[in-house]
């Protein structure tokens, strides 16, 4: 089996007022990778690039060892994207029995009525009288159904309650055990991707910023409070934005434990998901 | 295939259940009542555009983003809607058909079967203007196109032919087989020879109209989401 099940390689897509790339990122097999990056950094293209929706103008796109373009290649893979999906007009026993003309023998209609059953949905309802969170849940018991191995989800947690949105977390983690399954998610609740991702990579104007281990990035980054001279002990790189207040600074550093021991007398913490995105755009803002 | 059809099938039923039943009503009674056989042609056409319609459908819910990450390919969902589109207006043919057998006063059967391929023709050469005009503009905006084409394909060979000196026209009417008003030439075929020359000739156009529409809609569509 593949290391990888999905890799970008200098990839490339231009649209009229937006470019992203060159971008190369990673899903390695059996993890969940992190997409996150303000609106419009270029999440919502990546994850179309990846599944085939569109076409890259450069670079190489892998999916599960072959192409996006392939439908054999696009059956082993599961997708729940924000903004598309059947008509509201549908119900969910309807939406399984299409997809199962679609997907052939590889669809399980036991496991989507086992999803359908898990997420309280009534598959004879249409989905219009769904709530957003249950259109979500259906959207994802589709995507799940013919058992995928990579599994792409645009904002799939988006608009959903803490408690819905913890389900929807234990079930990717509980999808991803054998190791033979991978999930690539963006959101905007970086709290999730802190709980269930193994990997973060951050989408900053089109281009990839960083992608890395979600423990280490927690390790290595911190929020320094401290006044401006004591900035200046430290290391040219370690600072990577300062915000100056009416009581001194605060600033996104990298190398945590090495900026307090140099500085003792700070106080600098431990920096989240949100803080790091909040930094590096205020960054390039300036 | 066969989902994409069960799919497109499921919206029109769901969506057009009622409408359907109340047109079937009012064209019948309209077909009896006012003897108008004009009304079974007119099924037809309806029956026949409810299959375009599932686009505009799709587009609301954006299906086609969707369907890009599924294991279709773009050909595959565009015959789709040809498919739908043809047993669509087979389904309204059929019905039509019955309206005129159960109608007291209903018109010969060679009458019935020309007007019926002529409004078959009507629906799918229609229909082919508007799937790809569709996938072109948006279904919103192909309406107006569809109209503007509409407008090219009838009215600007006829402006064409009418400002052709007589004799040429005359010359082109007799290769075609037909007097120079343009109506079958009596003395050289005979009523059952000139039905089978009129159902071939709508066949042939409604075929070529549907097949040149397929090839053009499948890379508008691919362009769609790219």
């Amino acid at each position: 089996m593949s290391t990888e099940a999905a890799a970008l390689r200098g990839v490339q897509k231009h649209y009229k007022d937006f470019t992203l790339g060159p971008l190369d990122l990673t899903v390695p097999a059996g993890t969940i990778v992190g997409l996150v990056g303000e609106n419009g950094a270029g999440k919502t293209t990546t994850l179309r690039l990846l599944c085939g929706v569109s076409k890259p103008d450069a670079g190489q796109i892998t999916l599960l060892g072959g192409a996006p373009g392939e439908a054999a290649v696009r059956a082993r893979v599961g997708v729940v994207f924000e903004d598309a999906y059947f008509y509201y007009g549908m119900t969910a026993a309807q939406i399984g029995r299409s997809m199962a003309g679609i997907y052939g023998t590889a669809w399980d209609a036991g496991r989507f009525a086992g999803y359908l059953q898990r997420f309280g949905l009534n598959p004879a309802k249409k989905m219009k009288d769904y709530s957003r969170g249950m259109r979500l849940k259906l959207n994802l018991a589709t995507a799940l159904a013919h058992d995928p191995e990579l599994l792409v989800l645009d904002e799939a947690t988006a608009g959903l309650d803490p408690v819905v949105r913890s389900e929807m977390l234990d079930l990717f983690m509980e999808f991803i055990q054998d190791e033979r399954h991978s999930i690539l998610m963006s959101s905007h609740i970086t709290s999730d991707l802190e709980q269930a991702a193994d990997s973060i990579a951050y989408l900053h104007h089109g281009r990839l910023l960083f992608h890395e281990n979600k423990d280490d990035l927690l390790q290595e980054y911190g929020l320094l409070r401290c006044g401006r001279d004591a900035l200046d002990r430290l290391p040219a790189g370690a600072v990577i934005y300062t915000r100056q207040g009416a009581f001194g600074c605060e600033s996104l550093v990298k190398g945590r434990e090495d900026v307090r021991r140099l500085l003792p007398d700070a106080v600098c913490d431990p920096a989240g998901i949100d803080d790091i995105m909040r930094f590096y755009s205020g960054r390039d803002a300036q | 295939m066969k989902g994409l059809l069960y799919k497109d099938l499921t919206l029109i039923v769901g969506s057009y259940r009622m409408n359907f039943l109340f047109l079937l009503v009012v064209y019948t009674a309209m077909a009896f009542a006012l003897k108008m056989d004009f009304m079974a042609y007119a099924l037809v056409f309806v029956v026949g555009l409810y299959a375009s319609t599932t686009i505009s459908m799709d587009e609301n819910s954006r299906w086609d983003l969707y369907a890009r990450a599924l294991p279709v390919t773009p050909g595959q969902v565009v015959a789709g809607k040809f498919l739908l589109t043809l047993g669509c207006t087979a389904a309204g043919a059929a019905l039509g058909f019955l309206l005129l057998a159960v109608m007291p006063h209903n018109p010969p059967l060679p009458d019935a079967l020309a007007g019926l391929a002529a409004s078959v023709t009507t629906t799918l050469v229609y229909s082919s203007l508007v799937i790809p005009l569709s996938y072109k503009f948006g279904a919103a905006k192909a309406r107006s196109w569809v109209m503007a084409a509409l407008f090219a394909l009838i009215f600007l060979p006829l402006l064409a032919l009418t400002s052709l000196p007589e004799e040429t026209r005359d010359t082109l009417w007799g290769a075609l087989g037909l007097r120079g008003d343009g109506q079958p030439d009596a003395l050289s075929l005979t009523e059952g020879q000139g039905l089978w020359l009129f159902l071939g000739a709508m066949l042939t156009v409604s075929l070529l109209a549907v097949g040149i529409s397929w090839a053009v809609s499948v890379p508008l569509y691919r362009q769609k989401t790219d």
